[in-house]
């Protein structure tokens, strides 16, 4: 290096290279990783295909390819509640919106209604034309949309039940079936 | 399948089971009738999602694309906005602060700014060791829980202190990528701020000044 170099590296400049350095180091990480993980739990023996967090976010809910609905407490992932195993896939698990009772949708077409403070099983019936894929509440929490394959050789439609008496409303047809 | 903020639409995907055109259809909720439906994916629709807020939905599709439409109140009809392309098949997604899309992708879950900014639009990514199936948040997004195809469940907490840098991953390669890669930055950054320092005119020329006038 030569002489006329040298001048551009001497102690007096150092500090604002130093600074310089800095500030583009802090803009440079801006952006970073604002997520830590808390907890892993082996929960099921297969896959998880549905996951909610309660209303008072100190639970939550999952339900699993292995036919099992969980219970587990956000903070340590302790396992607070399992329910009977169900007859088949568990398709989705709702949480009403207001309340919070549980609404376990089941791949043979039977829904199970559970509170969600004691897990007493409140009501169970059956989607009318075979298998729902998924379920979601209309905003005041009224009513409950469930759509799905719905059975060979029937037309694939949206069906819509009381939130509160769990009739069936009515159903509107698609032209497929219904996916997530 | 979802609702928007306001209960009054709901969008609907086919499951495509063995078909080959993939619909994606929003109606009126109040009398099902139809308001747009798009046919603009070349594999499996996966998810579709409507943001915490407004109209705004996006759904993942197996031909890796994310999309994302907004709800034109004028001509009643929804218009596609925002489209990525992601690494792989994004599949479960959700919404988190000021609407940015989380959606998992492999190990990963994946956040995507739907502003208009000019910055990358890939937020980061938070890795896990196994495949992540489904993930859901509180409605503050201070906590996230995933779950993946193994069986396992995380959770993950948010936090906005950035003096608490928090690390995200559970695999030592992991750590050690995240290390090299930051290791990596800050050496490029030190080494074009020594070829700014020492080579270019402007600022030789107030060094020079400065000495001068010292």
């Amino acid at each position: 290096m030569s002489n006329k170099n040298r001048i551009y590296l001497n102690k007096s400049n150092f500090k604002m290279f130093a600074l310089t350095v800095l500030i583009l180091s802090f803009i440079n990480l801006g952006h970073a990783f604002i997520y830590k993980l808390q907890n892993t739990v082996h929960a099921h023996s297969e896959l998880v295909v549905t996951l909610s967090f309660f209303n008072d976010r100190q639970r939550i809910i999952t339900g699993s390819q292995d036919n099992t609905v969980k219970v587990w407490s956000t903070a340590d992932l302790t396992l607070l509640h399992t329910f009977p195993t169900f007859g088949d896939d568990i398709m989705n698990v709702g949480l009403h919106p207001i309340d919070n009772r549980i609404f376990v949708l089941v791949w043979d077409g039977n829904i199970f209604v559970y509170d969600p403070t004691t897990y007493t099983q409140l009501t169970t019936f059956t989607h009318p034309t075979g298998n729902g894929n998924y379920m979601v509440f209309d905003v005041p929490g009224n009513r409950f949309i469930i759509g799905g394959f719905d059975g060979a050789g029937v037309v694939p439609a949206l069906h819509f039940y009381d939130a509160t008496s769990y009739a069936h409303l009515s159903a509107t047809n698609m032209n497929f079936p219904v996916g997530d | 399948m979802s609702l928007n903020a306001a209960g009054t639409h709901i969008a609907v995907t086919n499951l495509a089971v063995s078909v080959t055109t993939y619909h994606f259809s929003i109606y009126r909720l109040s009398d099902m009738s139809l308001i747009s439906t798009f046919t603009d994916n070349t594999d499996k629709i996966r998810w579709a999602f409507y943001a915490n807020t407004g109209n705004l939905i996006c759904k993942t599709s197996r031909d890796r694309s994310i999309k994302c439409y907004d709800y034109d109140s004028a001509f009643n009809v929804y218009r596609l906005g925002r489209n990525w392309v992601a690494s792989d098949y994004p599949y479960c997604m959700n919404f988190g602060l000021a609407q940015t899309i989380i959606t998992t992708i492999g190990n990963k879950i994946v956040f995507y700014t739907t502003q208009n900014y000019t910055r990358t639009d890939v937020y980061f990514e938070l890795i896990d060791v196994e495949p992540i199936f489904v993930l859901d948040s509180t409605s503050d997004v201070s906590l996230m829980a995933s779950g993946m195809q193994n069986g396992s469940v995380s959770t993950w907490k948010y936090f906005p202190d950035p003096d608490q840098p928090a690390v995200q991953t559970v695999t030592f390669a992991t750590n050690l990528a995240i290390g090299l890669g930051v290791g990596l930055g800050g050496f490029l950054v030190i080494l074009i701020t020594i070829v700014i320092c020492c080579f270019c005119g402007c600022c030789k020329r107030f060094w020079k000044k400065k000495k001068i006038d010292g």
